[in-house]
Parts: structure tokens; C-alpha cells; sequence
């Protein structure tokens, strides 16, 4: 995350957010399948950039991320900057760009950038991912 | 447990935020279409230049990309789905759209989209929306 410069102190669930997206981008740095999962819905919603048209549940979700390691170059770059994150007393949202790197079967490199967006719920306390749209290009 | 409130009555009015930018939008409505959206609203849309900060910046390229459709063209959300909390909501639904051409030709699509939006007082706004399509990757093995 490079996105340091906040205009107002953050709050609570704003930091808790923000390092909910730092621990699940760095699992999908690592290929840390369960810290991907962590704190995701079991009834979740995935936009992917690549087709299926949506991924509905945990175990679709995670499929999606099977695909992503198959075309990504190792080690996996995923990071985000702009991350902004509005946060409300039970439900928040959150929008970055990302930035990846694909890799195709005869080794051309090919730099990504996406637009996210994501979508959470606060139950029993903790923040959940319910939803996630990652899209291209990003401009 | 503390479950979150779901309020039925917050949902309904994100459903006709939504609806009606919809309808404005398969009307060409072009006063209606931001009624309801934050003048501060980050835009990620479908087609070129795929992100607007500001609701005035999405107005300035509204003839960039708006298709030239004969009539009323489609415009429809499906499978709406909403999450509305307290101050803060997100939805997210398919679009299919299409319509007619001057040349007569058609055109139809279908796109995810999602919303996300924040209540101030007793009014939502949207501050968000990011619509898309699936790309296909290169290094994609299919």
C-alpha cells in the first residue's frame, strides 16, 4: 500500500479496513490460500477481471484466485495505491488501483493495472468481505 | 449477537436511487441521471476514459460514448442485490443494455455493475460506481 496521505484522521473501522486489504494482498503475494480467505463471506460475491461473468461463494472465489496464479509471473507482484475507504457503522466500502503482472505460456510479460472495488459488513464485530469487483484496464 | 440491521426501508430507497438512474439512463434523462449521485462520486465505468473523479467530469464526456440509440434502448438491472447498512450501502447487479443504431443495426450487453453509496441525514447519494466487463488475459490457459 502506498497510500499514506490521509486528509482526516482515520477512524477505527477505517484502519481495520485498510490492514484487512494489506493482510489480504500480502497473502496473495505469499499464494497463502487460507490468509486470501480470512476474512471473506462465505456467501460472497466476485466481479473477476477474467471471465466467469461472476463468482458466487467462497469456493468459486477462491478458484478464481487458482487462475490468477496460473498466469501471474512469479513472485506474484499485487499491490494497491489509492486505496480509499468509506466506512460506515455496519457496512463500508473501499476502491484502490491494483497493479499485477501476467505472464502468457510463452513468457511475455504484460504489466496490469485494475480498478477495485470492494464491499464489507461488520458482524459479530469483525469486518467481512462480501464483495469484490476487480475490472480492466484501469484507464 | 450483534447481527447487523438490515433496515427494509433503507433498501427499498437505495432500489429506487438505482432503478431510476436506470430508467434516466435508457431515457437519455441527462438532468435525471446524477440526481442522486455526490458531486465527489468516483466513477469507474465500461468504456474509455474508464474513470471519472466527479460527477462533472462524467457529464463533460456524456456525448463521448452515449450510443446514438434510436429511441428508448435497453437498459435493465438483474439480479440487484443490496446491502444497506446505518450511513453506508453497496449493491451490485448485472446491466443488459441495447438498443437500435441509426443504421438499424442492433446492439445488445450485458455488465456488472456495483454501487456503493452514503446517507446523509435521511438521503442516500451514490459515492461510487464501478461497471465492467470480463477481460480475457493473455496468459489465460483456455
Amino acid at each position: 500500500m502506498t497510500n499514506q496521505e490521509q486528509q482526516e484522521p482515520s477512524s477505527k473501522d477505517e484502519t481495520d479496513i485498510r490492514a484487512l486489504i494489506e493482510r489480504w494482498a500480502k497473502a496473495v503475494r505469499e499464494e497463502n490460500r487460507a490468509g486470501i480467505r480470512a476474512d471473506h463471506d462465505s456467501e460472497m460475491l466476485m466481479f473477476d477481471v477474467p471471465p466467469p461473468f461472476l463468482s458466487q461463494g467462497l469456493d468459486a472465489y477462491m478458484k478464481t484466485w487458482e487462475m490468477f496464479f496460473s498466469c501471474a509471473e512469479k513472485p506474484v507482484a499485487f499491490d494497491f495505491h489509492d486505496v480509499k475507504i468509506t466506512a460506515g457503522k455496519d457496512v463500508a466500502f473501499a476502491t484502490a488501483t491494483g497493479q499485477c503482472m501476467d505472464i502468457d505460456p510463452k513468457g511475455k510479460r504484460e504489466e496490469l493495472k485494475f480498478r477495485l472495488t470492494m464491499g464489507l459488513r461488520k458482524i459479530d464485530g469483525r469486518w467481512r468481505v462480501m464483495h469484490e469487483h476487480h475490472s480492466l484496464p484501469a484507464v | 449477537m450483534n447481527t447487523p440491521s438490515i433496515s427494509s426501508g433503507d433498501q427499498e430507497q437505495v432500489r429506487q436511487i438505482l432503478e431510476q438512474w436506470a430508467k434516466a439512463t435508457r431515457k437519455n434523462l441527462r438532468e435525471e441521471i446524477l440526481k442522486n449521485h455526490a458531486p465527489d462520486a468516483l466513477i469507474y465505468d465500461v468504456l474509455p476514459p474508464m474513470k471519472y473523479e466527479g460527477t462533472d467530469a462524467y457529464r463533460r464526456s456524456w456525448d463521448d460514448w452515449q450510443p446514438d440509440t434510436q429511441g428508448e434502448g435497453q437498459f435493465d438491472l438483474q439480479n440487484l442485490s443490496i446491502a444497506a447498512g446505518v450511513d453506508v450501502a453497496f449493491a451490485h447487479c448485472f446491466i443488459r443494455c441495447g438498443g437500435a443504431l441509426p443504421d438499424g443495426k442492433t446492439f445488445e450487453d450485458l455488465v456488472r455493475a456495483t454501487f456503493c453509496l452514503k446517507k446523509a441525514g435521511k438521503t442516500w447519494s451514490v459515492a461510487h460506481q464501478h461497471i465492467s466487463k470480463p477481460f480475457k488475459l493473455s496468459g489465460e490457459k483456455s
